[in-house]
C-alpha cells in the first residue's frame, strides 16, 4: 500500500511539471506567433503607403495571334510590278535600226525609219516601215455593220458591190471598219489560220470577223521600167489592180465567177503551187521608168479556217530557177527587203521552193 | 541546292563587289581606311589598307555607313515564280484546230538578308519552248523576254514582285500538209529561266524550271547567251531557234509534199 502511495506520489508529483513546462512552451509559443501576426499586419499596412521597389519584369514569349490572311495579299514591305505582253511581244530595248532599201537598180532609194521590228507582223507594221514605199491596209469585219451588229449580209454580194463600184472602199462604209490600219512592204501571207489576220490588226477574237476583207493601197515603181506579172493565190479573195486595172484575180474560181470578168490568159495557171494550192498566173503590166503607179491589192475570205495571200512577181526575159514541180522560183512581191526575222518567220509557214524571199527585185518608190 | 548557290553567289558576290577604298569606324570609335570586303551574319568585313581583315558590327556603324552599305551590297534573294496558263477560247467563228495558251508567269524576289538594299534591281524573264514540227527533242525556241526594273522596300523579308502576263504559244493542225510530222506547227512550252541582277548588272540570283541539264548547270551564261539571240532574232519566235550550246538553227520548214488541190 504504501509503496502504492509512493508511487502514485511519484507519478503525481511529477504531473504538473510537465503540464507546467508544456503550458509554458505553448504560451510562449502563442506569445511568439501572436507577435509575428500582429507585426506582420502593422508592416502590411506600412507598406501601403510606401512605392513599391523596381521590380525587373521578366520578357514573356506572348504568343503571336495566327491571322488567316488571302495568299494574294502582300505585306507592306512590298513592290508590284505588272508587264504587259501584247502579241507576244516585249519591252526589252533594241537596237534603233535604220535601212537604206535598195531600187531595181541597186542604187539607193531612200532612207528608211523603222518601227520595232518585234513588232512588226506578217501583215504590217502599226505604224509605217518605210516611209513613202509601204502599202496602208485596212481591214473590214463584213459579218458586222458598223454600230458592231451581224450585218447579215452575203459575202459575195458584198464583195459584189465593191467590184461593181470600181473598188470604192465607200460601198463598204455600212460595214465594221477596223481603225487600225496596217503598213507592209510586202504580200505574201502564206496559209496560216484566218485568226492570225484580225490579231494582226489588234482585233480582239470575240469580235465576229467570220467574213472580212483586207484593202491595201498605196504606190510602186520600177527604177529600171519592165515588163512584169503577178503569180499569187488567194483561198477565197485576192486581187490586184495597177493604175486602176485589175491585173489578176488569184483566189476561189466560184468567187471569181461572180465577181469580176477577169481571166486568166496563162496556161501556167493551176500548175504550180505556193502553200496549200495552185497558183494563178495574172495579165502582164508595164511600168515606165522611175514613174509611180497606184496599186489596190484586196484579199479575204469566209467561213473561217485556213487563209492565204501570197503574191511573187515574174519579170518578162528574166531567169528563174526551178522548183521541185517544176514551176519558177519567183520573187516575193516587196517594195522594200523584209526583215531577216520576218523571212524566218515566213519559211517556218512555207516549203523551199514556193518562193524567193530575198531576190533584189523591189518596187519601192524612194 | 539552289538555295545554297545562291547564298554562294551572294558570299562570292560580296567578296567581289567593293574595290572602294572608304573610311569606316570600328565600335570603339576609331577610324580607319579600308575597302568593304564582305557582310555576313551581322557583321561587316573591311580589307584595310594593309590587307588586314577587320570586322565591325552592323549596328555599330554610323547611318552613313549603313546607307552606304544599303546601296553596294547586293541583297540575298528567294526567288518564288508562279506560272498560270489559259486558253483562249473558240468561238463560232474560230478556225479548228487552231490553239492559242497564254502564259503569265509572277515572280516574287523575297529578302533573305538583312540589310536593306536601295539599288534597282533587274529582273530577266526567259520564256523556253519548243518546236512540234521540229524532229528532235534538243532544239529548243526562246518564245519570250522580259526585262524589269524593280526596287525592294526596306525591312526584313522585304518583297518585290514582277508579273510578266501573256506570254504567247500558238499551235495549229494545217490539214493541207499531207505529211504528218509536219502539219504540226506551233511551240509548246518548256521551261523558265529568272535572273535577277543588281544595280551594277551582276547577277546576284537566278531560277529555272523545266530546262534541260545543259541550260540549267550554268544559268547566267544561259541568259547571256539567250539574250544575244533574243536581238539577234527581233524578240520573233521563228528567229529564236537554238540547239546545244545556244548555236542559233533555222526554223524547221515544210518539206516538199505532193500538191494536187485544184479549185
Amino acid at each position: 500500500m504504501r509503496k502504492k502511495v509512493n508511487k502514485t506520489r511519484g507519478l503525481i508529483k511529477g504531473v504538473p511539471t510537465a503540464v507546467l513546462f508544456s503550458a509554458l512552451i505553448h504560451f510562449g509559443i502563442l506569445l511568439v506567433a501572436g507577435g509575428l501576426v500582429v507585426f506582420t499586419i502593422v508592416q502590411k499596412q506600412e507598406k501601403k503607403f510606401e512605392p513599391p521597389p523596381p521590380v525587373k519584369r521578366p520578357k514573356m514569349e506572348l504568343k503571336k495571334p495566327k491571322v488567316k490572311v488571302k495568299k494574294r495579299v502582300l505585306p507592306k514591305s512590298s513592290a508590284r510590278i505588272v508587264s504587259k505582253n501584247i502579241q507576244g511581244m516585249t519591252q526589252m530595248q533594241l537596237p534603233e535600226i535604220s535601212g537604206i532599201s535598195m531600187g531595181l537598180g541597186n542604187d539607193i532609194g531612200g532612207f528608211e525609219m523603222m518601227p520595232d521590228p518585234s513588232e512588226i507582223t506578217l501583215l504590217g507594221a502599226k505604224s509605217s516601215m518605210a516611209v513613202g514605199n509601204d502599202l496602208e491596209g485596212t481591214f473590214y469585219a463584213l459579218s458586222l455593220d458598223r454600230s458592231g451588229k451581224l450585218s447579215g449580209d452575203a459575202y459575195e454580194r458584198i464583195l459584189q458591190r465593191f467590184f461593181q463600184s470600181g473598188w470604192n472602199p465607200h460601198s463598204l462604209a455600212p460595214y465594221c471598219r477596223w481603225p487600225q490600219k496596217l503598213y507592209t512592204t510586202f504580200i505574201y501571207l502564206p496559209t496560216v489560220p484566218f485568226e492570225q489576220i484580225p490579231r494582226s490588226f489588234g482585233i480582239p477574237d470575240e469580235l465576229n470577223t467570220e467574213q472580212w476583207l483586207v484593202h491595201y493601197t498605196g504606190k510602186i515603181k520600177s527604177k529600171t521600167g519592165g515588163k512584169y506579172r503577178l503569180r499569187g493565190r488567194g483561198l477565197a479573195v485576192l486581187a490586184v489592180r495597177i493604175n486602176n486595172v485589175e491585173v489578176g484575180f488569184f483566189g476561189w474560181k466560184n468567187l471569181r465567177n461572180i465577181l469580176t470578168d477577169w481571166r486568166s490568159s496563162s496556161e501556167e495557171s493551176f500548175q504550180y503551187y505556193q502553200g496549200r494550192s495552185s497558183v494563178i498566173v495574172g495579165d502582164w503590166f508595164e511600168l515606165e521608168p522611175d514613174v509611180p503607179v497606184d496599186i489596190d491589192v484586196v484579199f479575204g475570205d469566209f467561213n473561217g479556217y485556213d487563209s492565204q495571200a501570197t503574191l511573187c512577181v515574174e519579170e518578162k526575159g528574166a531567169y528563174y530557177p526551178k522548183n521541185r514541180d517544176g514551176g519558177p522560183v519567183l520573187p516575193v512581191f516587196k517594195t522594200a527587203r523584209i526583215p531577216e526575222h520576218l523571212i524566218e518567220k515566213l519559211e517556218y509557214l512555207t516549203t523551199a521552193g514556193d518562193q524567193d524571199f530575198e531576190n533584189d527585185l523591189m518596187f519601192n518608190v524612194y | 541546292m539552289k538555295l545554297l548557290t545562291l547564298i554562294f553567289a551572294g558570299l562570292f558576290l560580296a567578296d567581289q563587289v567593293f574595290a572602294e577604298v572608304r573610311m569606316w569606324t570600328d565600335s570603339s570609335g576609331n577610324s580607319f581606311a579600308g575597302e568593304l570586303s564582305k557582310v555576313v551574319l551581322g557583321r561587316v568585313y573591311i580589307r584595310d589598307v594593309d590587307g588586314k581583315i577587320r570586322s565591325v558590327s552592323l549596328d555599330s556603324l554610323s547611318k552613313a555607313e549603313q546607307q552606304y552599305l544599303s546601296s553596294h551590297v547586293p541583297p540575298e534573294l528567294e526567288i518564288t515564280v508562279r506560272k498560270k496558263s489559259r486558253d483562249l477560247p473558240n468561238y463560232a467563228w474560230s478556225s479548228l484546230n487552231y490553239y492559242t495558251t497564254l502564259y503569265t508567269f509572277s515572280i516574287t524576289l523575297e529578302k533573305q538578308s538583312r540589310l536593306d538594299y536601295r539599288g534597282d534591281l533587274i529582273v530577266e524573264l526567259f520564256v523556253i519552248g519548243q518546236d512540234l514540227a521540229a524532229k528532235s527533242n534538243d532544239a529548243f525556241v526562246l518564245m519570250h523576254y522580259d526585262r524589269s526594273v524593280c526596287q525592294l522596300p526596306d525591312g526584313r523579308k522585304s518583297r518585290s514582285e514582277v508579273v510578266v502576263n501573256d506570254v504567247r504559244f500558238e499551235h495549229f493542225i494545217a490539214g493541207y500538209i499531207q505529211l504528218s510530222s509536219a502539219s504540226e506547227r506551233g511551240k509548246e512550252y518548256v521551261g523558265y529561266i529568272v535572273t535577277v541582277s543588281d544595280a551594277k548588272g551582276r547577277i546576284i540570283a537566278c531560277k529555272e524550271n523545266g530546262t534541260p541539264d545543259w541550260i540549267e548547270n550554268d544559268l547566267p551564261y544561259a541568259a547571256e547567251q539567250l539574250k544575244a539571240l533574243y536581238t539577234q532574232g527581233y524578240g520573233s519566235p521563228d528567229s529564236c531557234h537554238f540547239k546545244e550550246g545556244f548555236q542559233k538553227i533555222s526554223p524547221p520548214r515544210i518539206p516538199w509534199f505532193k500538191r494536187s488541190e485544184q479549185y
